[in-house]
This record gives C-alpha cells, structure tokens and sequence, in this order.
C-alpha cells in the first residue's frame, strides 16, 4: 500500500464519519452537492478528460437517471430498482448520442453534444403525458429517516465508485487506448485501436455513473422538472467542475467540485440568478491561464522538475 | 507466380467531394520493398490510407493476401497483419517511448507475442532503448522516427506501410534509416514506402511507382533500376 493509497483510504473514512459530527441538515446538503459534484466531474473525466472528448451534453444523462427513477415508480417499479432503469436509459441514451456525436471531432462533437441534450430537454418538456411536462414529476424517497445523512453518505459512496473506476481505467489497455485516442485519434486508428468501441466504452460507463447521480439528485428533491435535469446548466457545471480541477486526472474533478461548490454557497445570495456568468467566466479563465487545470498544473510542474535533470531535447515536429 | 500479398486495383478515393487518388493500380509481392514516388500532392499518402483503412475507395479493390480489404475498418486491417507508420512520425507525444511501443500491440495477435517483439525491435533499434522511460515528445526526429517505425513493427505486421520516414531528418540519419528499413526487409517484413528521397528509397526496393495526380504512370516499368536510370524521372524528381 503506497503513501496515496492511504490517504485516499483515510479521506473516504473521514468522509463517512463526517454525519457523526457535522449536525446541521444544511451543511450535510452542501457537503452532499460536493460528492455529488466529485462523482460527476470524475465521470465526465473519463470521456472529456482521459478520451479527450469534450461533452457538453452529459445532462441527458443526468436527466435519464432522474426521470428514469420518477418514471418507473409512478409504473409501479421500487425506488431502488427504478435507479437501475435509470441508468439503463442514460446507456441507452450514451449509445445512440455516442453514435452520432463520436463520428464529429473536435468542437462540432462538442455541439453535437448539447444538441442532443437540447433534444431531450425539448421532448421531456413537450411529451406531457410522459413527463409532466414544466409541471414536472414527483420523484420517490430513496431513504427514510435520516435522509440527509443517507444522501450524503450515498454521494461519498458514488464519488468513491466514480475514483475507483477511473483509477482502473487508468491503470488498465483501455484507459492507454483513451489517452492515445486524445493524444492523436488518427493515429490511434492507424496502430489498430478501434477508436469507435472505445469512446463508446467510455461513455457508457460515464454515463452510468451521471445516471446515479441524477437519480439521487432527483430524490433529494422529491420533484424535477426538464430544465433543472436535463439543462445546459448541468452539462456545464459537470464539464467545468472537471476542468477547473484538471482533465486527466483523478484529484482533479475533486478539487473543482470543491471550489465550484464553495464558490456557489458562498455567492449565491450576492449573485442569485448571476451563475452562469460565473460559469463562463470561470472556463473562459481556465481555458486561457490554467488548460491543465489546478491539479494538472501542479502535476505538470512537479514533472518538469524531475525531469530537469535530464534536459529533454527540442521537439522537432515535421510538418505533417 | 502465386498472388501478391497486396493488390490495388482500379482504386479510387477522395476527402469529401476531392479526389485525389483517380486511379491507383499496383502491387507488392511478399518479401519485396517497394517505394512509391511522385510530387507533393500526387496522391501517395492517401493511397497509404486506403491501403490501412483510414480512407475507403469509391471504386476499385485492394487486396491483401487475397481477401478484399476495401471496406474493413483500420483496427482489422491491422489485425490481418498491415502497419501504417503515418506521415510526419506521429507519436503520441505525451507518453513515455515505452507507452508508444506498447500502444503498437493492440492487436490481438501483437498482444500475444508482445515481448518478443518489444526484444526485436529494441535489438534492431538500440538507441530506442535508452529513450524508453522519456516522453516520446522530448525526442529529436530521428529518434521519433526510429520509434515510429519500432511502434509500427510491435504489431508484428506482414506489411509494413512507411510514409516519408526520412522527412525533415539529417543527411547522416537519413542514410542510417535507410539501412535499417533494408535490414527490416531482410528479416522478412514486406515493405510499402513512401519517400521524397527517391534514390535512397528506390536504392534499397526491388521495386517502385511513380503516382502523378492521383494515377499511377503506366508507361514506366516498376523495377527499382530501371525506374533509377529512367531519364525523365531523373530530371523530374531526382534533380540529377
Ligand atoms: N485530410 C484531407 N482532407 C482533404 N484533402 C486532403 C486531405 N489529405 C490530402 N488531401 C488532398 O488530397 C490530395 C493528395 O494528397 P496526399 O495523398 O497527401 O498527397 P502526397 O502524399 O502525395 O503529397 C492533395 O490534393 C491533398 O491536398
Ligand atoms: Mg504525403
């Protein structure tokens, strides 16, 4: 066991022993949007981090996993197994926007991304009979009792699912294949990576993970309508979450989480409705001053200094 | 004669509603180093990627060891045993030398024999040894070359696609490169090159092309030595 594996080990058990000290419903809610945040930001990672494909759209499955969860108990289904609906149809969901949207590279993938979730928001507001429409659907308690803690609990439980996975992605053929897809995706189809399987491979993991998210995040609030699920504001919370704290890397989605929640509560009463001003003044200053992000630029450092022993030679691109 | 291990046929193929390959017959037998030659822009690097799969013909075949190719996906190109080393030695810049070389099995057959192919090309290759805990994007371009073509030789293929692997190198290296791809085809890998670098190129093939707009030019013949003392070519492309 290395010195980081028992950090992370002592941050999950600190993590769960926070409801044993922290009373206030309404702090626990806060630390619950971290987690929360952490687990989506690390899910989208996988697919706009290690793959290099930036969704802006990862709301429709946020949204999949909400009304899934909604939708299915008002057929009858229990809570718990309407959850798992609800990440069968954002996989569903994954499967059909990743088939369209992987063939487009670069930014049109990006708009291609949001279209799609445009799509279902637009449908999730039109197809009253289905979901209510802005009326919006009621959503069923996933706990009893100590609610709070138990939501809490669940997105530290999540947010630790999502770190694991991208520990044995990172660790395994198949997150090489996604780095090497993002390094250069010509060239990773030229030594024979299935550059199609893998993107989708991808994306449906990170797409069940967002689902969970969704269908607590729904749960909490016991009521959803299509714009707070399946909105541009998810999408770009979850992709700058990630990107605030570094694309690629594990500690990165954590971090943002952290500041972007912060921020929010601590401005919320100044700003109100003024957060996405915040949003896109927080990518437009990371894309220009940090494009590793926080954790990617310590990261970055650290390396060029261990390596400064060893002067690396001037690159010399031909032109391709 | 039995057939040749590759064969394209009649190929045509663009990008959108360009095209640039019109009509590309030609042929490499196995065991030989063949070298395609022709102005920038002629067509060369897209008959490269048609023959890996990158590009798919409009009309036209190509065959590789007898079974139509044309529409398979570049992953099972490579599985039947094709490498394509790209032009302008893309790396992935950001791994180490050692991730670039794995990354060159990924077929399931390369995966299998991943160690000893990693064995043979660091023998082939010495200098690729000593480079393989640095970043592939810290290399001089000779060694991203070398690299290149080791990463390509990881999936143990039966024919080898190089385009211009001397592009924006040395003199010296250029000449050391050379040899090295000679002593690749001696080992029994066959060889498909691209190269503006006609009489190194031809030097070392037993046989070449000359594409002009997207055609082969059939009234040359192919062999490497007559194509070398051909007169035309040798004030068009070898400024002698
Ligand atoms: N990715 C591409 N998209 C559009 N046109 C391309 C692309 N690659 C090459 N072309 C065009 O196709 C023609 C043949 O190019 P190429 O095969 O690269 O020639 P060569 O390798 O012989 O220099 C040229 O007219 C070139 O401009
Ligand atoms: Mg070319």
């Amino acid at each position: 066991m290395t010195r980081s594996h028992a950090l992370a080990a002592a941050a999950f058990a600190g993590a769960l022993l926070v409801p044993f000290v922290v009373r206030s419903d309404y702090t626990l809610q806060v630390l619950f949007r971290l987690f929360l945040f952490s687990a989506l930001g690390l899910a989208w990672n996988l697919v706009g981090g290690y793959a290099g494909q930036l969704s802006l759209g990862h709301s429709a499955y946020f949204g999949a996993g909400a009304y899934g969860l909604a939708l299915s108990t008002r057929l009858g289904l229990p809570a718990w197994p309407s959850v798992g609906v609800g990440i069968l149809v954002a996989m569903l969901f994954a499967l059909v926007i990743g088939g369209v949207s992987f063939r487009l590279r670069g930014p049109y993938f990006a708009l291609a991304t949001i279209a799609c979730a445009e799509i279902l928001r637009l449908s999730a507001k039109n197809l009253t009979g289905l979901t209510g429409g802005d009326v919006g659907a009621a959503v069923p308690a996933l706990f009893s009792g100590q609610v709070v803690r138990s939501f809490y609990w669940s997105a530290v439980l999540l947010a630790s699912l999502a770190a694991a996975a991208t520990l044995a992605v990172t660790r395994s053929r198949f997150g090489y294949y996604l780095m090497a897809i993002r390094e250069d995706e010509d060239t990773a189809l030229s030594v024979g990576i299935d550059t199609a399987k893998t993107k989708l491979a991808a994306l449906l993991i990170s797409a069940a993970l967002t689902a969970v998210a969704g269908s607590l995040y729904a749960s909490l609030f016991l009521y959803i309508v299509p714009d707070q699920v399946f909105g541009l504001d998810i999408s770009n919370e979850v992709a700058i979450v990630a990107m605030l704290g570094g694309v690629g890397t594990i500690a990165g989605p954590i971090v943002g989480a952290l500041i972007l929640e912060t921020a929010s509560e601590l401005f919320k009463n100044v700003f109100l409705e003024a957060h996405l001003l915040i949003y896109g003044g927080l990518l437009v200053f990371v894309v220009l001053f940090l494009p590793d992000g926080i954790v990617g630029t310590i990261v970055r450092r650290r390396t060029l200094a261990r390596r400064r022993a060893k002067p690396p030679r001037a690159p010399d691109h031909a032109a391709a | 004669m039995s057939q040749p291990l590759l064969q394209v046929e009649g190929v045509e193929a663009g990008y959108g509603s360009l095209r640039a390959l019109a009509d590309i017959t030609l042929h490499v037998d196995a065991g030989e180093i063949v070298t395609l030659v022709g102005a920038n822009g002629a067509g060369k690097t897209t008959t490269l990627r048609v023959v890996s799969g990158l590009v798919h013909p409009t009309r036209g075949i190509v065959r590789f060891a007898g079974e139509d190719i044309s529409r398979l996906p570049p992953h099972e190109i490579v599985e039947r045993g094709i490498s394509h080393v790209p032009e302008g030695r893309k790396l992935f810049p950001h791994m180490t030398v050692a991730e670039n070389l794995a990354l060159g099995a990924y077929s399931r057959h390369a995966r299998a024999r991943m160690r000893e192919a990693l064995e043979e090309q660091l023998a082939t290759f010495p200098r690729v040894k000593e480079r393989l805990a640095q970043l592939a994007g810290t290399l001089s371009g000779g060694e991203q070359q070398m690299v290149a073509i080791a990463r390509g030789l990881m999936a143990s293929p039966r024919l080898l696609l190089l385009d211009e692997p001397s592009l924006g190198l040395a003199p010296k290296i250029v000449e050391e490169m050379f040899a090295k791809i000679a002593e690749i085809g001696a080992k029994g890998t066959t060889v498909l090159i691209v190269e503006q670098n006609v009489v190194e190129g031809l030097s070392i093939s037993s046989r070449g092309y000359v594409i002009e707009n997207g055609e082969v030019d059939r009234t040359l013949g192919s062999s490497a030595a007559e194509l070398l003392s051909n007169e035309r070519l040798r004030s068009a492309y070898f400024g002698l």
